[in-house]
């Protein structure tokens, strides 16, 4: 295993000026959803701004979608300071194509800006979760907002919103259950013509179940550098040695790489992460990387305490890359 | 023949465009010299006469078509034989062979294409050979023949044959074509190239010349790029010696000579490719020159072999002596000593030195001895062949000899042969005619071949014990080897030397000899070392120190190999007979170091082999090219090479799956051989500076990275190699096998093998069956783990995970056989059966309705009326050995009162403590019940399995043998199968 480095991306900043847009749709709607209530209020949907025709069906709501009108469902989020919370749920959005894609968006954009997350559309019940910090005391909204290409239906079940134990936050494990790729990403920059990101059955696994297909589709060009998925927010705190084990195989002998990134320091553009290159082979190998966060005083923007999952490969002969069970776990 | 009609023989190739290409026989005309032709001849007669080979020889002097024609000269009445290299055959039809030929005086000769059937259905090789006859007159004219082929045999050659037909014969433009006549000759390209060399068929590593002919058929100059190659089709290893163009005039031949640096040691083939086409290639063994030393059997190991090369069995005569192209007896006794070869088994035939009393015929034995001891390769003298067996209408039926003897029942053989007990006065006459004649030239003599297949031991050591005091009073320092017992035909080779042990046979022999064919390797169900371990015992119980000789062994096979065989319904003598060159090695190894003082396992010619006709489906020893040394030998060659003069030789077993020797090489440097028991297996060897290593053949390997060892020898030869060397497997852990059990239950058992030395913790999954099962492997030991499943599929994935790894093993799941429950009765056709598993132990009860009772043969339960019991107390292990039986399955044999006076007994398998069990055995007119209790410890355990296989098997006799068997779950196969045995559920 083979530590790349820590190193650094500009954030494009035309993403930066969109999320702001979105964040403004999101206050208007949110106050004309009404008044959040308290604490524990996520499952009863009266105690959510919705999107006007919203139907709701027992633990779920469903939402007509206009083709290119902007909605969200939205609710506040009672934090206590120092403290990390995990925020999921599942939704499902007949009619969507692989274009569309959803956000989880916070009131308090400044503070929770990494948190911020989108998602691909699924059409199947998928599970999505991002995780926050909450530095001070707060309420912050939560939104969950969509702007569809064409008609379709936004439907929301089982939110929930959950401070994480001392256990729960030292360890992350994203699970393949059902279209949990839809917890990771393509990377931002990547064109979706030119890869596809889907769960799979890992029969030749020897836990079975699913795991995660991001495969280059024939349009990918020759040219195609790196293609690479991005996972939610998740705890992740400075000087703190950690470690990243996921299983791998491909379709081709090849190198994959694994990883984190954390917030970008204020002012600059810039992200930072860790990135380790990984050996891959057409059998599932099991990849395990340690290493230790930066401190605080290296890197400022680690206050915010959370982090997102890199993983992916540099396109050559390898075209796909399989991976599953994700786990980032705190070291002693 | 004329220019004119040398053209329009063309006329009709150039109208047809391609019809250059469609004679498919290389060298047809002879302008590339004698590359790639063979002749063989031979004297048909007895073996008496002295043969002086036959030559074959270019003859430039006068062709039908270009420069050359073959000439083949046979003053005599004897028989040549001359061939062209196997060609391949378009399926069904009738094809035209055509050839120009002239005499020397006018005659019949015999022209046919010989081709055989691959093994279909269990039924041997079938030769097809169509022939005809032509008359030859003196004057050049083309002859044709046409032949029907049934299309079976992929392969053909066409041959020649000089049938007692004295002549010189001249023969040009041999055409093949499928059609119904022939059309114009036309050679097999328009430019032809060959490599040859002259005999012999080997050459020791260094320089030397070989000759690289071409000829241009065509009438234009032509510029041709050649480019030559040495290689080894089976170890993959390829190199390019020779790149070049060369100018070649019209209608021409060019001979260059190339000097080549031959330092790749094995059998290779020399060949490549010129402009358009290839280069007809040469086969050449590459080996090691051994250093020129004596051999002194008394002291030192040798390798030897069993009869003299040259012998072919003739349809007219059995002994036939015969010559190879360009070779004589004298060379391949040179080869055989290149080969490594320091002994020879060789079987004299009494029938043959004295067909008529007192009419004796030395010659052809004398020759052999003195070629033998000429060229370092001592002679071990076989008595008593041809004398104790008569097959009805055999060749020594009306023998003197035989007509003399006693005549006893059937042997163990099936082929119908009975005993001959020769006059004992004969007999010694025999032994001191022979011990007389070779005094001082021969010293060693073995009493008979293979007596436990004939003779009880009563019978046999008889005929040792005069022997022994014929020959001794003769020439009291000859060396008499006895006993010769062998391990197949169900010879039970222990018991027998330890019956003529008990009679005395140890104070009439100075050696004792077997023939392992029951243990052939050390990845047999019995390891060879095992059986050695067991014959060493017994020998030293009688008289410590007594020399133990192997020596026959044709046979050499693994494990994986021989089951296959078992299985195979296209197993014949044939596929028996290829040898291995590691096979060949490792038993060598294997005698070497446990402590058998000789070995002569191979036959001469599975030393040799005739390559130019690979795909003809027939034994070497009938085509007619000369013989190259086979990888067998040059492997033989190695082990000469670091072997001969070798003390402290003894066993190593450096880790499990992993066997050797090591000894002390006469250099005084260390040496130690190693392989993988299992083919199968690989391992990394890594060495210590300092250490050599080498391949199987004697090829140096670079030893800087890491070397794999499967299961050939590898050499390391250094001043420490104990503890110079490294060896870890290169998968930690294996999949043995799955089988299926049905029942209540459905259910796999996976077998897993952790090679390491020490504990592994596994998690194992079968594809498609839900959930993992974590499982705990001791070092170097196998587990089964089972995996109830809803139905069978015959091909199935394991997939193991060490926590780092995943792997897939695909597997074939052995089949589910039948099943009953504890306790319950499973009716039969010949009655019934309840098997009960109890604490204690196992309870049958099995009736048995016959109408009538048979004869049954003492010893032999199974040949008569007979309740055969197979027992598997762990079917869910070792499932790597195709069913071949392991110490944990029992066979019992419950017999009623034979129609012949055999009372009913109850008897097992050598395993079974048959004092601990409670029987009964009533019989109600032909019908008979056994009522049997098995307890636990009768079969060396404790309580009851986890998992218990078994059968009941009846067999019927109505007359003198059996006639029919009845198994419950498996076969007839049982005796060897046990993975044919059905399932007890509890």
């Amino acid at each position: 295993m083979e530590i790349v480095s820590f190193s650094e991306h500009s954030l494009n900043r035309k993403a930066i000026y969109k999320m702001k847009k979105i964040w403004l749709l999101f206050a208007v709607s949110a106050l004309a959803g009404g008044l959040f209530a308290a604490e524990n209020h996520w499952n009863d949907w009266n105690k959510w701004a919705k999107p006007k025709g919203t139907t709701i069906n027992g633990a779920e709501a469903s939402a007509p979608l206009t083709a290119g009108k902007r909605v969200s469902f939205s609710t506040k989020a009672f934090l206590e300071a120092g403290e990390w919370y995990t925020i999921s749920f599942e939704c499902r959005f007949a009619g969507a194509d692989k274009k569309d894609i959803f956000r989880i968006v916070f009131g308090n954009e400044k503070e929770f800006q990494f948190s911020e997350q989108t998602f691909n559309c699924q059409t199947e019940w998928t599970r999505s979760q991002v995780s926050i910090y909450a530095e001070k005391a707060g309420t912050p909204f939560v939104g969950l907002t969509m702007k569809p290409a064409k008609a379709q239906t936004f439907e929301l079940r089982n939110p929930v919103i959950h401070k994480l134990s001392p256990e729960e936050r030292a360890k992350t494990v994203f699970v393949e259950d059902g279209n949990m790729a839809g917890c990771w990403k393509l990377y931002g920059s990547i064109n979706p013509e030119f890869a596809t990101l889907t769960t799979v059955e890992a029969e030749d696994h020897i836990d079975g179940g699913r795991a995660v297909k991001l495969a280059l589709t024939p349009n990918a060009p020759q040219t195609m550098k790196d293609c690479f998925l991005n996972s939610p927010a998740f705890p992740f705190e400075p000087g703190k040695k950690y470690k990243i084990s996921v299983w791998f195989k491909s379709d081709m002998p090849g190198t994959a790489y694994v990883g984190a990134a954390w917030p970008r320091e204020k002012g600059t553009k810039k992200r930072y992460y860790v990135n380790m290159n990984v050996p891959c082979s057409v059998d599932w190998k099991k990849c395990e990387a340690e290493f230790t966060a930066p401190s605080l005083e290296d890197q400022p923007m680690l206050n915010r305490r959370v982090a997102r999952g890199n993983i992916g490969f540099n396109p050559g002969a390898m075209k796909t890359l399989y991976f599953k069970d994700w786990t980032l776990e705190q070291l002693p | 023949m004329t220019s004119s009609k040398y053209f329009l023989s063309f006329f009709p190739a150039i109208l047809a465009g391609f019809a250059l290409a469609a004679n498919p026989i290389p060298n047809s005309s002879f302008e590339l010299g004698v590359s790639g032709i063979g002749t063989c001849n031979y004297h048909k007669g007895t073996p008496r006469e002295q043969w002086k080979p036959i030559s074959a020889e270019i003859d430039s002097s006068t062709a039908a078509h270009g420069k050359n024609s073959l000439k083949l000269t046979m003053p005599e009445k004897a028989e040549c034989e001359f061939s062209f290299p196997g060609v391949a055959l378009s399926g069904q039809g009738i094809y035209t062979i055509s050839l120009y030929a002239k005499a020397d005086r006018a005659g019949k000769i015999r022209v046919q294409l010989f081709s055989s059937h691959p093994f279909l259905k269990g039924k041997p090789e079938t030769w097809e050979v169509k022939l005809q006859y032509l008359n030859i007159t003196t004057e050049w004219k083309r002859y044709e023949i046409q032949v029907k082929c049934t299309g079976l045999a992929s392969h053909a050659m066409i041959q020649l044959i000089l049938d007692d037909n004295p002549m010189t014969l001249w023969v040009d433009g041999f055409q093949l074509e499928k059609a119904n006549q022939a059309s114009a000759y036309s050679p097999a390209a328009p430019v032809e190239a060959g490599l040859d060399m002259p005999q012999p068929g080997y050459r020791f590593v260094g320089k030397h010349d070989l000759s690289l002919f071409l000829a241009n058929n065509e009438k234009n100059a032509k510029k041709v790029d050649v480019e030559l190659t040495e290689s080894d089709p089976k170890s993959g290893y390829r190199k390019v010696f020779h790149k070049k163009s060369y100018d070649l005039e019209p209608e021409s031949t060019k001979t260059v000579t190339i000097s080549h640096d031959f330092q790749h040691r094995g059998m290779l083939t020399y060949g490549g490719t010129i402009t358009g086409g290839k280069v007809n290639p040469f086969y050449l063994a590459v080996l090691s020159e051994l250093p020129k030393k004596a051999f002194n059997p008394e002291i030192e190991f040798g390798a030897g072999v069993n009869d003299p090369p040259s012998i072919r069995r003739h349809r007219k005569a059995k002994e036939a002596v015969i010559t190879w192209f360009q070779t004589d007896t004298e060379m391949e006794y040179v080869r055989l000593r290149a080969s490594g070869v320091r002994w020879l088994r060789y079987w004299l035939r009494w029938l043959y030195l004295e067909p008529v009393e007192g009419e004796f015929h030395w010659e052809i034995y004398d020759a052999n001895i003195d070629l033998m001891r000429k060229n370092g390769i001592e002679p071990l003298i076989l008595l008593g062949d041809r004398a104790i067996t008569t097959k009805k209408g055999g060749e020594n039926a009306n023998w003197f000899i035989v007509k003399r003897s006693r005549q006893g029942k059937r042997t163990q053989f099936s082929s119908g042969s009975v005993r001959n007990f020769p006059a004992m006065d004969d007999w010694k006459r025999h032994i001191r005619d022979v011990v007389t004649h070779f005094k001082g030239r021969v010293r060693y003599y073995e009493i008979m071949n293979e007596p436990n297949l004939i003779f009880d031991p009563e019978e046999y050591v008889p005929y040792l014990k005069a022997a022994y005091e014929t020959a001794k009073a003769v020439d009291p320092n000859c060396k008499i080897v006895g006993i010769c017992a062998t391990g197949d035909y169900s010879g039970r080779l222990g018991e027998f030397i330890d019956s003529c042990g008990k009679l005395g046979a140890f104070q009439y022999c100075d050696i004792v000899s077997f023939h392992p064919y029951s243990a052939q390797l050390d990845s047999d169900a019995i390891p060879a070392e095992i059986q050695l371990a067991q014959v060493h015992g017994i020998v030293n119980h009688y008289r410590k120190e007594t020399p133990i000789w192997n020596s026959e062994l044709y046979y050499i096979h693994s494990l994986r190999e021989n089951s296959k065989m078992a299985t195979s319904p296209t197993a014949s003598p044939r596929t028996q007979a290829m040898l291995k060159p590691e096979h060949l090695l490792r038993r060598m190894l294997i005698d070497f170091s446990n402590g058998i003082a000789q070995s002569q396992a191979p036959q001469s010619n599975q030393l040799s082999i005739n390559p130019y006709a690979e795909k003809i489906e027939v034994m070497d020893i009938w085509k007619n090219f000369r013989p190259v040394p086979t990888p067998p030998a040059v492997a033989l060659n190695a082990f000469s090479l670091f072997a001969e003069g070798a003390k402290n030789m003894k066993r190593i077993q450096p880790r499990l799956g992993v066997n050797g020797s090591s000894f002390t090489h006469r250099d005084g440097r260390e040496v130690a051989v190693i392989w993988a028991v299992d083919e199968e297996d690989r391992f990394h060897l890594s060495v210590k500076p300092g250490i050599q290593v080498f391949d199987l053949f004697g090829n140096p390997i670079a030893a800087n990275g890491k070397i794999l060892i499967d299961g050939r020898p590898v050499w390391m030869i250094g001043k420490s190699v104990k503890g110079g060397y490294q060896l870890e497997p290169v998968c930690p852990y294996i999949v043995r096998g799955a089988r299926a059990f049905d029942g209540q239950k459905k259910f796999v058992a996976v077998e897993l093998f952790n090679a390491t030395p020490s504990s592994i913790k596994l998690t194992v999954r079968l594809k498609g069956v839900k959930g993992n099962r974590v499982v705990e492997l001791p070092a170097q030991s196998a587990k089964s783990i089972f995996f109830p499943v809803l139905k069978f599929q015959s091909d199935s994935t394991v997939i193991i995970s060490d926590g780092k790894n995943i792997t897939s093993f695909p597997v074939k799941v052995i089949p589910p056989r039948k099943a009953v429950k504890s306790g319950t009765k499973a009716g039969m056709p010949y009655g019934s059966f309840t098997a009960t598993q109890e604490k204690a132990g196992l309870r049958f009860a099995i009736r048995v309705k016959d109408d009538a009772r048979g004869d049954r043969t003492e010893k032999k339960p199974w040949d008569g009326d007979c309740i055969e019991l197979f027992l598997d107390l762990a079917p869910e292990l070792e499932l790597n050995r195709n069913g071949l039986y392991h110490d944990r399955v029992f066979r019992l044999f419950a017999v009623p009162a034979s129609r012949n006076g055999l009372p009913k007994a109850l008897t097992a398998s050598g395993n079974v403590k048959t004092n601990l069990l409670k029987w009964n055995l009533k019989e109600t007119g032909a019908d008979y019940q056994l009522d049997l209790f098995i307890p636990w410890t009768a079969l060396n355990v404790e309580s009851a399995p986890e998992l218990l296989a078994f059968d009941v098997t009846v067999n019927n006799s109505d007359g003198e043998k059996r006639n029919r068997t009845t198994p419950w779950a498996g076969g007839k196969e049982n005796y060897g199968n046990r993975f044919l045995f059905g399932t007890l559920s509890k």
